[in-house]
């Protein structure tokens, strides 16, 4: 019973992580153009809140870091893994901290985290290229983070009401 | 007793709702300020500046046409296009072409970034401190 219990949770980690991989495969494929090449919309956030609600903080982080390091090595360059590490990072941290606060539906953590996973990637670009030139596009970047963000969250309440019953 | 849980929700619910009214007030007060931010930038700019690895590399006016060669890092090169007070790049020898795919740019602030050539083109209002300024006609072809 015990193993039982533990290859499951294993199988739905894994689960987790092989979905996170193939948003991040799916987002790779529409690239910003005309903002900063290497950027991403943030669609990997769904994962993560999944985790968040299902398992716990901990689990969150940690399928999201392992998520960023395997699409880095095989899809990815240098760049854009230090985008997405750091928008990764930095929209999981907020998103954490307002689920603590119990005060935030799953779709407003979710636009705040979609907020921040393209600040910390405009953070990354200035520091990478030495410019502020990308301040420009923090409009439509901050406008994209909401929408992805809605977008993200609806999906991902959908997804967990579905699984309410689940024990992950 | 029942009453009494449902009371105590409500109250719950509404101490979440003002918090969700004051988080969508904060992220759209944001967004105008940078909307208006973005207006300001909006203008045609006068001066295309290009940096590789950060350093000024040249300065070009945006009235003037031309086509100049951008030397990149790691032996990679951009042709810069200055044309109808537009700038963009035509050719690259960067592997993804993303610089050429990003267009024309005219407005201050704008951009157009190579990141495998670390190669930053952008406009400007002012000819700004040149680290290793060339001669614009040594450039020019
Ligand atoms: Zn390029």
């Amino acid at each position: 019973m015990q193993l039982q219990n533990k290859s499951r949770k294993l199988a739905a980690r894994g689960m987790l992580i092989a979905l996170a991989f193939v948003l991040s495969w799916i987002e790779s494929q529409f690239v910003f153009v005309s903002i900063a090449p290497g950027m991403k919309l943030g669609l990997t956030n769904l994962v993560v809140l999944i985790a968040l609600y299902k398992i716990n903080e901990k689990e969150a982080v940690v399928i999201n870091v392992l998520r960023i390091l395997l699409v880095g090595m095989t899809f990815g360059n240098m760049f854009s893994f230090i985008y997405s590490l750091a928008g990764g990072l930095l929209s999981a941290a907020v998103m954490i901290l307002m689920k603590r606060g119990k005060r935030f539906s799953k779709v407003t953590v979710s636009v705040a985290g979609g907020i921040m996973h393209n600040v910390g990637q405009i953070i990354v670009a200035m520091i990478v290229m030495k410019t502020t030139a990308v301040l420009y596009y923090v409009f439509v970047l901050w406008i994209s983070g909401i929408v992805a963000g809605a977008l993200v969250g609806m999906l991902s309440a959908g997804i967990l009401k579905h699984l309410e019953k689940v024990e992950l | 007793m029942k009453k009494q849980d449902h009371i105590r929700q409500d109250v719950n619910n509404s101490k979440k709702n003002s918090y969700e009214i004051i988080f969508w007030i904060v992220i759209m007060a944001v967004c105008v300020v940078l909307f208006v931010l973005s207006r300001f930038m909006y203008k045609t700019g006068k001066y295309v500046q290009v940096r590789v690895d950060g350093k000024i590399v040249a300065t070009y006016p945006l009235e003037v046409d031309g086509e100049y060669t951008i030397k990149g890092s790691n032996e990679g090169y951009n042709t810069l296009v200055i044309e109808d007070e537009q700038a963009y790049i035509l050719e690259a020898s960067c592997p993804d072409g993303l610089c050429i795919k990003q267009g024309r740019i005219h407005r201050r602030s704008q951009s157009i970034i190579c990141l495998p050539n670390k190669v930053v083109v952008e406009i400007t209002d002012d000819k700004g401190e040149s680290d290793e300024q060339e001669d614009v006609d040594a450039v020019a072809k």
